[in-house]
């Protein structure tokens, strides 16, 4: 066909993109914001320490908190412990991630299934889930197995429902596309109900990395000789309240690390979504 | 006047196009659609017999609820009508209740909305009919590219249609539709969203893509004025159930300029039409 000449120069201009646009002081505020939150908080935590004067066995200083950190850090065991936990949160989310996204799918397109299971998926929902690490412990040992079901279990749940919404939120307007071109199903899946459901599948996989964290964390708490978990019960049992804030520092590093993992390859996966654009 | 030009079920207004070889006519023969709802069925078309030219543009015009929608997703095979047949170039759209997707393969379709991908940048949406049909990479993002300059959107091909306002969304998704080279383009109300200053400008191009692929155009509007401005009949249709009250030659000399919608020719049209859908009731 040949082109036809618009009449209609100035339009392209004319229209202004509909998107937001953010400030570029919008988009680096957290990162000053951040910090000096940080700093507020240590900066109470001293003065509560050295002012009020708490216990050093309530509230160790930040000062003995950080020698604490690196003691352990220089420590031949930690990685080991790191490792072990690691292994477990990541296994757990990993088998969440599998069989959240495969029951989610088939859930959110069989009604019929999704209506039958309902009950079922709600008393598991409301259940206390650690309630079960003892139970895992009988049936696993106390091995980084019985963490590793708990760290499943435990993000299994946001990554499944998130993926039945996701299935079932294909635009009928993008459904007329697809059929008016007489697309066949692997097409129809590729171009268009997989790419709909991903940003589901990520933001259950947000709230998933976090929950595996706890799950193992938990699972390590009540039983076992190994992990990050197993460290904060050892230190609380020695009196050592440094080195329990120091393992807690650890987790919280540990966890904020693996949750910007997850948004890092959301970035990367879906470039085009709004939740990347707007940071949210 | 409007018994000269308003012919019930006249016969297609025969029109000159570049390419008569490849274009394809329409024909819907006793065409009912009947929905099944709680309060019980819905006649939503009844009786419809219509014979659309290779190459013509007919506009389908009447009220909300009157099934023009209805009657284009019935042509565009998106729904089953409930009796009678469709038919594209000669060959019958749906066979014992399957649709017959070789026939729709050279449809194009724009909707109310544009309903771009928003996972695809423009060149990627406008390029999705090449896609599915297996061309390559390079090729189909040339093609896009050109469509891109003939709706004009040069410059944001590789935009995310979320960037775009709706005009521009909307002429991507027209874009889209001609990506197949489509030997039938079918419209639902498609700058029913835009502004009146955009909805013209876009007419405008449309009447040039027309002119220039000589597609067979079928175009749903609740303006008669554009109905009138654009089509060769105008084809009015009255709801409950949906049926065909007229149709109306329009044979104002192309190509038709903004200023046509002066001339004492365009006004008699319009009057006639609304004057007929005010007497529905």
């Amino acid at each position: 066909m040949t082109t036809i000449e618009s009449r209609t120069d100035g339009a392209v201009t004319a229209a202004e993109p509909t998107g937001e646009t953010e400030s570029p002081w919008m988009r680096r505020l957290p990162w000053v914001s951040g910090p000096i939150m940080l700093l507020a908080l240590l900066g109470v935590w001293q003065f509560t320490v050295s002012v009020v004067g708490v216990s050093e066995f309530i509230l160790p200083s930040p000062a003995a908190v950080a020698g604490a950190l690196g003691e352990l850090l220089a420590g031949d065991d930690i990685w080991g412990h790191i490792g072990i936990t690691l292994l477990e949160v990541v296994a757990g989310f990993g088998i969440a991630l599998l069989v959240g996204v495969a029951v989610g799918a088939v859930l959110g397109r069989v009604a019929w299934l999704q209506r039958a299971v309902q009950p079922a998926l709600v008393a598991l929902q409301v259940v206390p889930k650690v309630a079960f690490v003892p139970i895992f412990v009988i049936w696993f040992g106390f091995g980084p197995t019985s963490k590793i079901v708990m760290a499943a279990l435990l993000a299994f749940f946001p990554i499944m429902l998130n993926v039945m919404l996701g299935v079932r939120s294909v635009d009928s307007g993008h459904r007329d596309v697809m059929r008016g071109l007489g697309a066949g199903r692997w097409a129809t899946f590729r171009n268009m109900e997989l790419p709909t459901t991903l940003p589901y599948v990520f933001a259950g996989a947000e709230v998933a990395i976090v929950f595996s964290v706890i799950g193992a964390i938990v699972g390590e708490y009540l039983g076992g000789s190994e992990g990050l978990g197993y460290l904060v019960v050892s230190s609380l049992n020695a009196l050592d309240a440094p080195r329990l804030f120091a393992v807690i520092v650890l987790l919280a590093v540990i966890g904020s690390l693996l949750y910007v993992a997850v948004t890092t390859v959301k970035k990367l996966v879906i470039p085009w979504h709004d939740s990347v654009r707007t940071g949210v | 006047m409007t018994q000269q030009t308003v012919v019930r079920r006249s016969e297609p207004f025969p029109v000159a196009h570049p390419d008569p070889g490849r274009a394809v006519g329409l024909r819907v023969a006793g065409v009912d659609k009947v929905y099944p709802t709680r309060s019980g069925e819905v006649h939503a078309l009844s009786g419809i017999d219509l014979d659309v030219a290779a190459g013509e543009f007919v506009s389908l015009v009447g009220r909300s609820g009157c099934g023009k929608t209805t009657l284009l997703r019935v042509l565009s095979g998106l729904l089953a009508p409930t009796t009678g047949t469709v038919e594209a170039g000669g060959r019958s759209a749906w066979v014992g209740g399957r649709r017959d997707d070789a026939v729709f393969a050279e449809f194009g379709l724009v909707f109310q909305e544009a309903n771009l991908f928003p996972w695809f940048t423009v060149v990627d949406n406008v390029a999705l009919p090449l896609k599915l049909r297996g061309v390559s990479r390079g090729e189909r993002r040339a093609r896009a590219i050109e469509l891109c300059a003939t709706v004009g959107l040069t410059g944001f091909e590789d935009s995310y249609p979320r960037e775009l306002s709706g005009g521009m969304r909307q002429r991507a998704a027209i874009a889209r539709a001609l990506a197949c080279d489509p030997s039938v383009l079918l419209m639902d109300e498609p700058f029913g969203a835009l502004d009146a200053m955009t909805r013209d400008r876009m007419n405008l191009e449309l009447q040039q893509i027309h002119a220039v692929s000589g597609a067979t155009v079928v175009f749903v509007t609740h303006s008669i004025s554009e109905a009138v401005f654009l089509a060769d009949r105008v084809v009015l249709l009255t709801p409950r159930p949906g049926r065909i009250r007229s149709i109306t030659p329009v044979d104002l000399p192309r190509p038709r300029e903004a200023e046509v919608e002066a001339t004492a020719g365009f006004g008699e049209l319009v009057v006639a039409l609304r004057r007929e859908l005010d007497q529905e009731d």
